[in-house]
This record gives C-alpha cells, sequence and structure tokens, in this order.
C-alpha cells in the first residue's frame, strides 16, 4: 500500500522534473532550430520547424561574420593556457608536496592569498602592466594572467593528490640514484594522470568561457576571442542577417556540450572536484 | 648554526627552481597590479603617462556620492540574493529528486546539466534574443495566450531589466548546484535513510534530520562559490544589457569596467574596485565568523 502511494509520487516528482528540464533546454533547442531556416523562413514564423535544413548559415557565420578566426584564436589561447596550467602547477605541487623548502609556508599563502583578491581590482592595473611592458595583444598578456587565476584552486587539488601518493616510492627511487627532476617526470606524472585530466578540464573551461581580461586585454579585432567576437556579432543583424547568428551561438554552445558527453563521467569529476577544492 | 641554514637552503634550490615560473607570475600578473590598484586609486589618471596627478581620498568620495554606484551596488547584492536562495533550493530539489531514481535519471541528469557548460556570453546572447521585443519568443509567446498587453522591450526597460538578467543567471547557476549536490547525495550512507524508514519516519523528517545535516558542508561550500561568483558577475550583464538603460542593471564591475575604458577615468574605477574588494573581505569574514557561530551553537 504505501510502497504504490511512493510510487505515485515519484511519477508526479518525474512529471514535474522533465517539465523543468524542457523549459530549461527550450531556448537552447530553439536556437538550434532557428540556424537551419533561411532568413525569410525565420522571420514569417520563429515557431515553424526548419522546412528545408540549409547550412547556409553556418558558412555565412564561419567565413563573413569571422567565426572561424574567433574560434581559431581562443582554442590557440585555450591550449597555451591549458600547456602553462599543467605544467606549472605540476612544477609548483611537487615542489610543495614533496621537496624540502625553505619557506613553505610563505610561498603556499602567497599563492592562495589570490582568492582573496577580487578580479576587478587587479584588471585596470594589469592592464597598465601589460601595456608597460609592451606585450598587448600577444599570447603572454593572455596565458599568464589566466594561469595566476588558476593557480590557486590547481594547486591545491593536486598537491592533496600528490601528498597521497607513499612517500617510500620517491625514497627507493632515489636510493637507486633518480634525481629529483628524473623522479618527477618519471615517476610522478605517470601517478598523477588522472589529476592532470582535471585540471586541463577545468583550466580549458575557464580560459575558453573567459570574457572580461580579454575584452579589456585585446585591442587588435584579429585577435579577438570567440567570447568577444560572439558578442560582436551579435550587434551586427544588419550586415549577417539573424539566422547565422544562430548557427554562431549554436556553435559556440555546442562545442563544450559535445565534449561533455563524450566523456560526461571526466567532466562530472572534473567539476566536483574543482568546486569542492577551489 | 650558520651552516645549517644554508645547508637547508642549499637543500631547497630544486623547490624553488620548480615554483619560480608560479611566484614569477605572481609577483608580475598579481602583486603588482594589486598594490598598483590602491596606488591608482589615489590619484586623477587617464590611463597613460605618469601617475602626477595626487587627489588623496577625493576618487572614493566621488564613488560613494554616485548615484550610479549605488544602484551598481543594489543590483548586485539583488542578483546574489536570489541565485544564492533559488539556486540552491532549486539545486537541491533537482538533485534530491535524481537521488529517488526517478524514470529516466540518467538522462534527466545529463540534460539538466547542459545550460552551466554553455559560456555565460553565449547565455547571454541567447536570452538577449529570447528578450528582444520584435523577434524575441517571449513576447510572441505571451500574445499567443492572450497576454499580449504584458510584452515589452524587457532588456530596455529600467524596471524589468535586472529580473530579466537574475532569470537568465540563474538558469545557468542551478544546474551547478545540483551536479554539486547530487556528487555529495551519493556519498550518503544508505542505511542511514534504511535505519530511518525503519523507524516509520516522513520523508520530510528524513531530509530534515538526516538529508540536510548530511550535506551542511556542502551548502556551505556552494554558498561561498556563489557569493564570489554572483560579486564578480560581468560576462551576464555586460553581453545582454552593458548596464544598461541609464545604469539601471548596472553590477560593481561593470560600473569599474565602464569608468575605467569607457570614460578613462582610472582613478574613480580603482578606487571603485578597491571598495568592492573591502565589502568582499567584509563579507568573507561575516560568512566565516557566522557559520562558525552557528555550528558552535549547534555542537
Amino acid at each position: 500500500m504505501r510502497s504504490k502511494k511512493k510510487k505515485h509520487l515519484l511519477d508526479i516528482v518525474f512529471v514535474i522534473v522533465l517539465l523543468y528540464a524542457a523549459i530549461s533546454l527550450y531556448p537552447l533547442i530553439w536556437v538550434v532550430l532557428q540556424s537551419f531556416k533561411t532568413e525569410t523562413e525565420f522571420l514569417q514564423s520563429i515557431w515553424t520547424l526548419p522546412g528545408k535544413v540549409t547550412f547556409e548559415n553556418y558558412l555565412t557565420a564561419f567565413w563573413k561574420g569571422g567565426l572561424l578566426v574567433y574560434i581559431k584564436n581562443s582554442a590557440r589561447n585555450t591550449i597555451c593556457t591549458v600547456f602553462v596550467d599543467v605544467v606549472f602547477v605540476t612544477c609548483a605541487g611537487y615542489a610543495f608536496s614533496k621537496l624540502k623548502m625553505k619557506g613553505k609556508k610563505f610561498f603556499w599563502y602567497m599563492i592562495l592569498f589570490n582568492m582573496l583578491i577580487p578580479t576587478p581590482i587587479i584588471i585596470i592595473p594589469m592592464y597598465l602592466q601589460i601595456i608597460k611592458l609592451g606585450i598587448q595583444n600577444t599570447l603572454p598578456a593572455i596565458v599568464f594572467p589566466y594561469y595566476q587565476g588558476f593557480a590557486p584552486m590547481g594547486l591545491i587539488l593536486i598537491t592533496n593528490y600528490m601528498d597521497n601518493i607513499p612517500n617510500e616510492i620517491m625514497e627507493s627511487a632515489r636510493i637507486d640514484g633518480c634525481g629529483t627532476f628524473r623522479i618527477l617526470f618519471y615517476m610522478m606524472i605517470p601517478l598523477v594522470k588522472s589529476m592532470l585530466v582535471t585540471l586541463a578540464i577545468l583550466g580549458g573551461m575557464s580560459s575558453w568561457n573567459e570574457y572580461l581580461w580579454a575584452l579589456v586585454s585585446i585591442s587588435d579585432t584579429k585577435k579577438y576571442t570567440l567570447s568577444i567576437g560572439i558578442a560582436n556579432m551579435r550587434d551586427q543583424t544588419m550586415v549577417l542577417g539573424y539566422t547565422p547568428i544562430f548557427a554562431a551561438l549554436t556553435v559556440s554552445a555546442m562545442i563544450f556540450i559535445l565534449l561533455y558527453l563524450c566523456a560526461q563521467k571526466t567532466f562530472v569529476r572534473s567539476i566536483v572536484a574543482g568546486a569542492v577544492k577551489g | 648554526m650558520k651552516k645549517k641554514y644554508w645547508k637547508e637552503l642549499r637543500e631547497s634550490i630544486p623547490a624553488y627552481l620548480l615554483i619560480l615560473p608560479t611566484i614569477a607570475v605572481f609577483v608580475i600578473f598579481l602583486y603588482t597590479p594589486f598594490f598598483n590598484a590602491f596606488r591608482i586609486s589615489l590619484y586623477k589618471y587617464k590611463g597613460y603617462g605618469e601617475l602626477t596627478n595626487f587627489v588623496g581620498l577625493q576618487n572614493f568620495l566621488q564613488v560613494l556620492k554616485d548615484a550610479k554606484f549605488g544602484k551598481a551596488f543594489v543590483n548586485t547584492f539583488q542578483l546574489m540574493g536570489f541565485d544564492l536562495v533559488i539556486s540552491l533550493t532549486v539545486g537541491f530539489l533537482l538533485a534530491y529528486a535524481l537521488f529517488h531514481h526517478i524514470r529516466w535519471k540518467n538522462f534527466l541528469n545529463g540534460a539538466l546539466f547542459i545550460p552551466y557548460l554553455i559560456s555565460i556570453v553565449v547565455v547571454g546572447c541567447i536570452w538577449r534574443i529570447i528578450y528582444d521585443p520584435s523577434i524575441g519568443p517571449l513576447n510572441q509567446l505571451l500574445e499567443m495566450v492572450g497576454l499580449g498587453s504584458w510584452a515589452k522591450a524587457w532588456l530596455s526597460d529600467a524596471s524589468t531589466v535586472v529580473p530579466a538578467i537574475i532569470v537568465t543567471w540563474i538558469w545557468t547557476t542551478i544546474p551547478f548546484s545540483m551536479l554539486i549536490m547530487y556528487a555529495n547525495l551519493m556519498t550518503l550512507p544508505g542505511d542511514y535513510l534504511e535505519a530511518a524508514d525503519i523507524d516509520g519516519a516522513t520523508a520530510i523528517q528524513k531530509v530534515r534530520y538526516i538529508v540536510l545535516p548530511y550535506m551542511k558542508p556542502t551548502f556551505i561550500t556552494l554558498a561561498m562559490l556563489r557569493i564570489t561568483q554572483d560579486l564578480r558577475a560581468f560576462d551576464i550583464v555586460w553581453s545582454m544589457s552593458q548596464g544598461g538603460p541609464g545604469g539601471a542593471s548596472e553590477v560593481i564591475t561593470s560600473y569599474v569596467y565602464r569608468a575605467a575604458f569607457q570614460k578613462q577615468s582610472f582613478g574613480i574605477a580603482s578606487a571603485a574596485s578597491v571598495v568592492m574588494m573591502a565589502f568582499m573581505v567584509g563579507l568573507t569574514v561575516l560568512f566565516q565568523v557566522g557559520t562558525k557561530i552557528y555550528t558552535k551553537r549547534r555542537a
């Protein structure tokens, strides 16, 4: 009797959650549908399904709208940032977790203090700094500030992970004549591989999506990232028409959604780790 | 004594080499700018040349007197309040529903999370089209169901722009809260709930006395994360309304951005960001002390 009542309740909950999911996903589905319509079809009615699927909007977005250039720039920035994130943080994490270091506490808090500083406060002086250094519109002006934002969380994650690796493994390697750096490359890195994937996902997502710093620091339109490009394209409906914008939005939205659907477990694990330790 | 000191220092060399890149980045791209921010806030500065025009605390006075800064402040906290309450509540309810093995659990779990994976700028652009007065689905939907008189230009109306942005913002934050809470619920030992079932606890009692106390650390972490994210909100506002119309939807970060990069008053912008930092640090301390007192009282 009781379990029957419970089952009914679960069905009602199911319907509510399903309804919520439908409403929540509808904006995205709507955008995807519009991207396959022709401009006239879209202006006639925004509710119909595309009559004949056209990919012309995508071509317009990629070439005339410059989406291809934006994606290329974002990809380059993200790949370089992820590389720096993972390499720097692994080196530093190894030093903090396994090596003797005078003043370890001082350096540790020097890095973690970053979490207390809100981004807006350093945006302005950082902008003046990159102008002074003459590196505006170059890769270092993007990569290092992004690394600076990523480092505290990344460092906490990898240091905790390395702390769980027993010291005996390293000591026996040291007796066999391995130096500090050989131990790092040949023993530590294979052992922390899955954490490196987590770091790459977290660093990659934040760098790909970043907007404020890119907007402030990049003045060369040829170097615009996807975030800036998409926001600019939205204001060009007069030139491009509406439907190519939908195509551009679809492409930018789908990149991480597809990655997520391919590696759901890895993504979820990484995001949860980033939230709990961040 | 001295010898030992040098020996320790020499042994630390490999470690220093390994942290050197990180420390160098931090000195150049965090600490130098950070201390410069305080210095710039005391000058009248247009963004080029030397800092020469010292004005003392005048920038701070100007910021605190500016009604637009007050508006930005109120908006930021409004965004934060709604986000905290709605995102955590709905996120918990969804996670708890999924936890009960409802039908299509895996599908729903994946589908509900999707909004979080879209970058905020793209989210802002999508919803800007949804709120669009002529081609936007929202107005057309209202007309279809006979509420055509409610239709309006949501993002250019000073009275609706902030709620419209808040709805969009919450749309992307709920999936995140849901995911973290669901992950936390999966670690809840099954026998806790079984024991409660045997004792004849009602569903509400189970949530009140078992689930929520178990999840308290996660609620605190999530609230902390949401607060930091909300205070930094810029992308959503800038891509939807650029703080308009007439400053009606300005938040602190967009105020700082506008002051520096549109009005070229870097001193004012720095002063505003210093004020913001003071509040953030204060809020963090308050939150920490609050949770400490709360946990002590409960213990």
